[in-house]
């Protein structure tokens, strides 16, 4: 063989394999490129998901919370108002489709030979996005546990201030039974106990026009005025010795101070 | 003449390290390191030692065959000039003896005269074969430079390809790699946007 032969034959070779392994190079990296960026749009993606999911969750729990703490209050006044909408929420979650559960999200990324950077960025979002999702469930059962406690302290105070808000609560459903009459006994208030019959003395104005003092001398306010006769009855109703306002007590308008020294000292 | 001293004559032996036959070796060489160096190792091709190897014995072959030509010509041309002298004093001698004494003195002329050209010959013979043995020797040095070219090529190409694979922000193991500098090679970066997305889940 000659030496252009050889020569020939050395740098075809060289430049062959070079090209060979450019080439594989090339193959490599682009297939690598190409996983990355299907890693991060799939993470973008079930990201979006998991977004639609949790206000599908917090849409459903929110129905459940109205649904369970109006029947709940209905039925049992303000402990049933927070337990139905306990169970209320807890059942909408429960009977999600796929669990109520945000599920971790995943890049998919396999190993591979380049790029570092590009990969701990996916994988610091991929952690991101979980450890966000991990709070969305915690938070979630927060929600459902703070929102009872919520409606409970609503209810109650709803209780106070329209007492036989209610109606007959159980004791229509005791009488008519389960059934729309029922429920709507339920649902009906009474005016007189609860108050809201204020209402029924003049036509509705809009609070705006009226001022405090105006609306509750034009009996608006009728409803949340004090029962203070036994306020009355008990403190004013001695006058002139502030010492007769103990009530049940030894001391009397004829006590004198001795006796009350006396009574003070455990006599 | 080895391997090893054929970079040396090309004054690459400190790159002997990029010529292992083992492409993990080569990868080694330029700072990967374990199980990365064996993975990349399939992206650089060894040099083809052994046809460098045939190479250069050819060019020996050949730088031999020609000087083995050259002192061939330049027995004959001494041989010739030899034999050329040798019937000069033969014809010479002949001539002398037929003229006798009185043609004594043109002889030795005649012989004077036939070594001072024999003497020329001999002097352009001893030049044509210094001038072949230095044509010799160009030809085989433009010859070696080619394979140092090729050598020199090769290391470039190492190079270029460990930079782009630097450039490509490789996984795993530490960089080591004390290249040539220049082109920064190509790669860049991975991802046109690598910024990833700002989860808002709550």
């Amino acid at each position: 063989m000659t030496l252009a032969e050889i020569m020939a034959g050395l740098g075809a070779s060289q430049a062959v394999g070079g090209a060979r392994t450019g080439a594989l190079l090339t193959e490599t990296v682009e297939g690598e490129r190409r996983d990355l960026r299907d890693a991060r749009k799939r993470l973008e993606e079930q990201q979006k998901e998991r977004d639609r999911k949790a206000k599908r969750r917090d849409k459903r729990r929110g129905i459940g919370r109205l649904l369970g703490g109006g029947i709940g209050f209905l039925l049992g006044g303000a402990p049933g108002a927070a337990l139905g909408s306990a169970i209320g929420q807890g059942g909408a979650a429960a009977t999600q489709r796929g669990g109520y559960k945000l599920d971790n999200v995943s890049a998919g990324l396999g190993q591979g030979m380049f790029f570092k950077g590009g990969r701990e960025d996916i994988s610091t979002a991929e952690r991101d996005i979980n450890r966000y999702l991990d709070d969305a469930n915690t938070g979630f059962i927060t929600n459902i546990a703070t929102s009872a406690v919520s409606d409970y302290l609503t209810a109650g105070q709803l209780d106070k201030a329209f007492p036989g808000i209610r109606g007959g609560g159980f004791k229509a459903i005791g009488e008519k039974g389960i059934g729309f009459d029922s429920i709507m006994d339920m649902l009906r208030f009474d005016p007189e106990t609860t108050g809201l019959g204020a209402f029924d003395k003049k036509s509705f104005i809009p609070s705006a026009i009226y001022s405090p003092k105006t609306m509750a001398g034009e009996g608006y306010l009728d409803f949340i005025k004090p029962d203070i006769s036994q306020y009355n009855k008990n403190y004013l109703s001695v006058k002139g010795n502030p010492l007769t306002a103990i009530s049940g007590s030894r001391i009397s308008t004829s006590s004198s101070l001795d006796d009350i020294l006396n009574m003070m000292r455990g006599g | 003449m080895s391997f090893e001293e054929l970079l040396k004559q090309a004054g690459l032996q400190d790159y002997s390290q990029y010529f292992g036959q083992d492409p993990t070796d080569i990868a080694s060489a330029l700072g990967l390191t374990g199980k990365q160096a064996t993975q990349f190792g399939q992206f650089f091709q060894p040099f083809g030692q052994e046809q460098l190897m045939a190479a250069q014995e050819e060019i020996g072959e050949r730088a031999a065959t020609r000087t083995g030509f050259l002192e061939g010509n330049y027995q004959s041309g001494l041989q010739g000039l030899g034999q050329q002298l040798g019937q000069a004093t033969r014809q010479i001698g002949q001539a002398a003896g037929q003229a006798g004494f009185s043609g004594a003195g043109a002889t030795a002329k005649q012989i004077a005269e036939s070594r001072k050209v024999a003497g020329q010959s001999l002097q352009d013979i001893m030049q044509r074969r210094q001038e072949g043995l230095y044509g010799i020797e160009q030809q085989r040095g433009t010859e070696m430079a080619g394979l140092t070219g090729m050598l020199q090529n090769y290391l470039q190409n190492v190079f270029r390809r460990g930079e782009r694979l630097y450039g490509l922000d490789p996984t795993g193991g530490t960089s080591g790699f004390t290249g040539t500098t220049g082109d920064p090679g190509g790669g860049g970066d991975p991802l046109d946007n690598p910024s990833m997305i700002t989860p808002g889940m709550m």
